[in-house]
């Protein structure tokens, strides 16, 4: 990488981090998934105890929530810098992963940077969502993969980042074995049974020892590894038995459940305050459709394209983001608009490649016109997700149309 | 071409052994049992905690004749739990005194313990003909039985038994019947609502 090229990162990293920063300690107080988040982090690293705090997801996430509480005290800045560092670093991986797709670095920045004012993306990054960290961890192996040349200290550590991904949530199984199958093919290396081995002692082994290594505590409880296979059955079972009925009444996210209308429907849920006749304060989650709907079709013509190209680095965007997003669709549990955070850097790189290449077809401003609008839309956004005081009267048709849980001070 | 491929294999492979053996000696060593065996008759339900902790147990099975939930978990957490009347189980939980639970439901109370609002299943035990996964708000493995089906348990459990729902003799014949040792028998002498 190139010094300018460097310089475009850290500025990537700077705007993402800003964005997500920015007046951080509002609220002063554990606000939603915090209330749990925060002291089950201290519990586990305690008792080894999940609670308050679902025991059915794998633990890594209590691990690191601890270690940032040490890190910077029981406040809002020790429950939020995790996502807040994570979620800049994840805008810059989804600058590297677009990069390495495209090979360009046109398309890259605007990948990256889609994912840096995503408002979701933006508003997760705030609070203590596992979607951003676990995605992060996720990328950061994707991109350590693609980068590997046969590199085998490249590979295992993309396959320890794969480890964390999977011991912070179970959304990465299917890709985690698809980029395994994918290592194996490559070159014909199914066909050395020491190459073989070693792809499969990296890629499986490594992962499986982190993830069985982030229930250190819960073993501490006098656990044996029999019960530890049972307890994994067991937590498979009980995420499959949940409904909407299974959920606090209260809980923003119920009214969409389904992953099937995230592309194609527009989904605000969160909540907001009105302050006076004219302003107010929200914490939205949405789907930002504008953008978001753009997936499907740039996912097409990017699936396309790698035929004809006869490239799997460009085929990778539609094959990670449909390899997670059958996960969402297939499971009989409701999915909610946050678990489409991992789906983002993929969806986003697509988009980018797309644009890209149909501005090098038509007419090179067309990028800039696309970079410009989606940026500005984005950004008008930004309040929404970020608790600011706005006016109303510009997001009134945002509002009217939304489930978020509006009241009146 | 990958360099140095028999290295990192074996590496892979010894971190894989080294954190199953490492998360394997963690419990074992933090499972506690008592040096002898005794029968405790406790006059409220929170007494057998301190019998547990005075014979400094932890990281333990508890045989469970008593009613279901006995342990409702929290939806709103208000820190530790304290030890209540009705929280001995939940508490022994939080204070790692118990790790898994076979909560025992008379044969003839089965088929209506599976209708009940509380009882929520995560998945029937195989090889057990009336046995049950129990979902609870802490994950701790929570199986339901019957005394017909309840298995021989390996290990030395700790038993309570609340005598106002099950009879304590046949309780502990059972326990003899099937081959299941225990260091702390504690009997609870009234019928806890």
């Amino acid at each position: 990488m190139k010094r300018n090229e460097i310089i475009l990162v850290c500025l990537l990293f700077l705007v993402a981090f800003g964005l997500r920063f920015y007046d951080i300690s509002y609220p002063n107080f554990r606000w939603g998934d915090e209330m749990a988040h925060v002291p089950a982090g201290t519990n586990y690293w305690l008792n080894g105890q999940f609670e308050p705090d679902n025991w059915e997801h794998p633990p890594l996430r209590h691990i690191i929530m601890y270690g940032f509480l040490q890190l910077f005290g029981d406040n809002p800045y020790g429950w939020r810098m995790r996502n807040i560092l994570f979620g800049a670093v994840a805008a810059v991986l989804t600058y590297l992963f677009a990069r390495e797709v495209s090979g360009t670095k046109k398309a890259a920045l605007l990948a990256g940077l889609l994912l840096a004012t995503d408002p979701l993306h933006i508003v997760m990054s705030r609070y203590t969502f596992e979607e951003i960290y676990g995605g992060a961890f996720f990328l950061s192996a994707i991109v350590l993969y693609q980068r590997h040349r046969e590199r085998s200290s490249w590979l295992m550590a993309s396959a320890f980042f794969m480890g964390c991904a999977l011991a912070t949530k179970w959304y990465y199984v299917p890709c985690w074995l698809l980029v395994y199958l994918l290592i194996l093919r490559k070159n014909g290396h199914y066909r050395s049974v020491g190459t073989a081995f070693f792809i499969t002692a990296t890629y499986i082994f490594i992962p499986l020892s982190v993830f069985i290594g982030s229930y250190y505590f819960w073993f501490g409880r006098g656990y044996s590894f029999g019960e530890f296979l049972q307890f994994i059955q067991d937590a498979y079972y009980s995420l499959q038995t949940y409904r909407p009925e299974s959920y606090n009444p209260d809980m923003v996210f119920l009214s969409h459940s389904s992953a099937l209308e995230w592309f194609i429907r527009s989904v605000t849920v969160g909540q907001g305050t009105f302050i006076g006749a004219d302003r107010g304060e929200f914490i939205l989650y949405m789907n930002n459709l504008p953008i978001w709907i753009l997936t499907f079709p740039a996912l097409i013509f990017l699936a396309a394209l790698a035929l004809r190209r006869r490239s799997l680095e460009l085929a990778l965007p539609v094959l990670l983001f449909f390899g997670t997003y059958a996960l969402f669709i297939g499971v009989k549990r409701p999915t909610f608009i946050y678990s489409a955070a991992p789906l983002l850097p993929f969806a986003f790189t697509a988009i980018a490649c797309s644009v890209w290449e149909l501005a090098q077809k038509c007419h090179a401003r067309l990028y800039h016109l696309a970079l410009a609008t989606m940026l500005a839309w984005n950004l008008y956004l930004y309040p929404l997700a970020t608790a600011k005081k706005v006016p109303v009267a510009p997001y009134r048709y945002l509002l009217d149309n939304s489930d978020a849980k509006l009241f009146r001070q | 071409m990958y360099r140095h491929k028999t290295a990192c294999s074996l590496a892979a492979t010894a971190f894989l052994a080294t954190v199953v053996a490492a998360v394997v000696h963690h419990g074992t060593v933090n499972r506690s049992f008592a040096p002898g065996k005794e029968t405790v008759s406790v006059a409220a339900p929170e007494q057998a905690y301190d019998v547990w902790r005075q014979k400094q147990v932890k990281g333990r099975t508890l045989v469970l004749f008593d009613r279901y939930p006995h342990m409702r978990g929290r939806f709103n957490y208000q820190g530790e739990p304290q030890l209540q009347t009705s929280n001995l189980v939940e508490f022994s939980i939080f204070k790692n005194v118990i790790r898994k639970i076979y909560f025992i439901v008379p044969d003839d109370a089965w088929e209506d313990f599976l209708h009940e609002k509380t009882t929520k299943q995560v998945k029937p035990i195989p090889g057990l003909t009336r046995g049950i996964s129990l979902y609870n708000l802490n994950g701790l493995p929570m199986v339901a039985t019957t005394p017909s089906s309840l298995p021989h348990i390996p290990e030395q459990v700790l038993v309570y038994i609340n005598a106002g729902v099950f009879d304590a003799r046949q309780a502990q014949e059972l326990l003899t019947r099937k081959a299941i040792d225990s260091d702390i028998t504690v009997i609870f002498q009234g019928n806890r609502k």
